[in-house]
């Protein structure tokens, strides 16, 4: 079970968490869509750790938060959520577990849409992914999506990408499919695609694989 | 319970003074190391003075405001719309209750304060309960059966003790039969509604003190919440001596079995004036006297974060954790002979596994029984326990800090 706290992101800045476990990290905005949450993933974690749910004070946007509490917290693995999150039983624990396959860096959880092949829900090795971008977990200029996209498909390409069908964190959104996206965010999306993500994508043909796997996603919704 | 959902704001800093950064704006500054406290010994607080209840300080209303919603997270993106902010006054001793309030908002809308003076309902009357919120996002996870109150913006190392004695010296409460105020997380913490809490209390009438414990998996596992606190605090044991050394409290009861029903935690208290009273100054007097009396070294280490060196506690000091375990000290004194009744919380219980709940049992017994033998069993079983629950590094760095070699019952 882990331990649940709920801070503002104000006292993000206040100083660190220090956990044995994992820390699952969850930014929101509803207070009681976040708590409900919390206790549900919590309960069903299979592991001790904490589920840090930081609200967004001032509407920093997702990618924001957690490179702030990936800066702020210190533990072997880290997760990253959200509010709408619905867990299966011992979802971190599965997830830990395939993450402990030597050479793994992000383990994909089942959100029930990209099958493992994208970490939209995901739990990363500290130390993989603070070698990518200078501390953050996320590329710091996106907003609010794809950088869980950029985050996968770099991993994909190390062969750091591992998944477990049996961890399973969907989101729960009755209006996901029908949802826009962050234009801005798409359109930096595209032009770091282009760039290998800065030439974190090594292998030529990663970046080629990447488009595809993208649609193989998108078809999959349909 | 009259004027539900109606926040209340109860000015801090005056009336109730504890030792010590009490009333500081500045968590830096309540966890920086102070000077020696200039404070008396005995700390008076002004509950046992009538005239301080009579003369209740103006607390505010401002209505509940709500953060706006969204489906999901991603929608974190915009900027949030502007946030009407009401507020009205109300008279500092109500006359009736506040039965709706309307204020003048951004679009105009006219305020409006309706008292109603007819008698609230008795069992409403009789006892009031609020709920402490300390970011406007609380407000949507408190719990409507409880009186929101605003305390944001001020923080205290003595954390609700502080409002406690605030409550307490306004006169907010004073025609209530029983009180208490409780966090924003006493949902989550108990699995309790405030329903449910109003309810047992009203089909237990008569006791002076109605108190719970969110965490039973510790009496099962520990002899007390000292040596509890020993595994989450580093250096616990040393400052709890230290306090109850200066306030005059027998050390030894700190390695002491104590039964499970003396277990409790995060001041969840609902209690008459007789309680608040003695309570409040029962607290008030052994942290006086442990600011006056402890060496400076020690007295530093009391009101440092460092009992909160992995902030699951938003930097709290070892004060607010000594606080919350000074209860059960109280009933065997200055409280002995106040009613008291410990809620058990059913959701709680749930997550008590067999082992947990033999483990109690077995210590409760040995507890009653003044058995020496049957204790030094439950040592034995509850060691195996954490060594199979807890693991070999918990076990190398905590067990021995937690078990005292001899028996001795509290």
């Amino acid at each position: 079970m882990l331990a649940i706290e709920m801070i503002s992101s104000s006292q993000l800045k206040d100083g660190r968490y220090d956990i044995n476990g994992p820390i699952v990290v969850m930014p929101f905005i509803d207070a009681a869509m976040a708590r409900r949450a919390a206790q549900q993933l919590a309960a069903r974690a299979g592991c001790k750790g904490l589920l840090l749910a930081v609200h967004d004070d001032h509407r920093e946007g997702f990618v924001s938060l957690i490179n702030g509490a990936f800066a702020a917290t210190q533990s072997q693995s880290f997760a990253y959520v959200a509010q709408d999150a619905f867990a299966g039983r011992y979802w971190l624990a599965l997830a830990h577990a395939a993450l402990s396959v030597p050479g793994a860096g992000l383990a994909a959880l089942n959100d029930g849409k990209w099958a493992g092949r994208m970490a939209s829900f995901g739990l990363v090795r500290r130390r993989w992914a603070q070698s990518l971008y200078d501390g953050c977990l996320f590329h710091p200029e996106y907003h609010s999506h794809y950088g869980d996209t950029e985050l996968s498909l770099i991993a994909q390409a190390q062969g750091a990408l591992c998944y477990d069908p049996n961890a399973v964190l969907v989101e729960v959104d009755w209006r996901k499919d029908q949802s826009q996206i962050n234009p801005a965010d798409k359109s930096l999306f595209d032009r770091r695609l282009k760039s290998g993500f800065d030439n974190r994508l090594n292998a030529p043909a990663a970046v080629r694989a990447a488009p595809q796997i993208l649609q193989a996603g998108q078809r999959d919704n349909s | 319970m009259s004027d539900n959902k109606t926040p209340t704001v109860i000015e801090s800093g005056k009336k109730f003074t504890l030792p010590k950064a009490a009333n500081s704006n500045s968590r830096k500054q309540a966890a920086q190391p102070g000077p020696p406290a200039e404070l008396p010994a005995t700390t008076a607080l002004p509950l046992a003075d009538e005239s301080s209840l009579a003369a209740p300080k103006p607390p505010g209303v401002a209505a509940r405001k709500r953060a706006p919603k969204a489906a999901k997270a991603e929608a974190l993106a915009p900027p949030a719309p502007a946030q009407a902010t009401e507020s009205a006054p109300v008279p500092a001793a109500r006359k009736g209750r506040v039965t709706s309030i309307t204020s003048t908002g951004p679009g105009g809308a006219r305020s409006r304060l309706a008292i109603d003076n007819r008698p609230a309902p008795s069992a409403a009357a009789q006892t009031r309960i609020f709920q402490i919120y300390y970011e406007p996002w609380h407000l949507e996870l408190l719990d409507p059966a409880f009186e929101p109150f605003d305390n944001r913006g001020i923080v205290s190392e003595f954390y609700e003790l502080e409002v406690f004695g605030r409550i307490a010296g306004s006169g907010e409460v004073k025609s209530a039969q029983l009180w208490g105020a409780l966090s924003w997380r006493f949902g989550e913490k108990t699995g309790m509604t405030g329903q449910q809490l109003h309810d047992v209390i009203a089909a237990n009438p008569g006791n002076d003190i109605y108190y719970c414990n969110p965490y039973p998996q510790n009496e099962a596992l520990f002899h007390n919440m000292w040596l509890q606190g020993e595994s989450c605090h580093p250096r616990f044991l040393e400052v709890a001596e230290a306090v109850c050394t200066a306030a005059g409290f027998p050390v030894e009861d700190l390695q002491a079995v104590e039964a499970s029903e003396m277990f409790s935690a995060a001041n969840y208290f609902v209690g008459t004036h007789k309680f608040w009273s003695l309570y409040l100054a029962f607290v008030s007097r052994a942290m006086g006297l442990s600011d006056s009396r402890m060496s400076k070294d020690m007295r530093e280490l009391l009101h440092s974060p460092e009992a909160d060196r992995r902030l699951k506690h938003n930097g709290a000091t070892y004060v607010s954790f000594v606080v919350e375990r000074l209860f059960p000290i109280f009933m065997k004194t200055s409280g002995r002979h106040l009613k008291k009744f410990k809620i058990t919380l059913p959701e709680r219980e749930t997550e008590m596994n067999v082992h947990l709940r033999l483990l109690r049992e077995m210590k409760d017994v040995a507890h009653k029984t003044r058995s020496a033998w049957l204790a030094a069993c439950w040592v034995n079983y509850r060691n195996l326990y954490f060594s199979q629950s807890n693991g070999k590094e918990w076990c190398a760095t905590h067990l021995r800090n937690v078990t005292p070699t001899t028996v001795r019952f509290g």
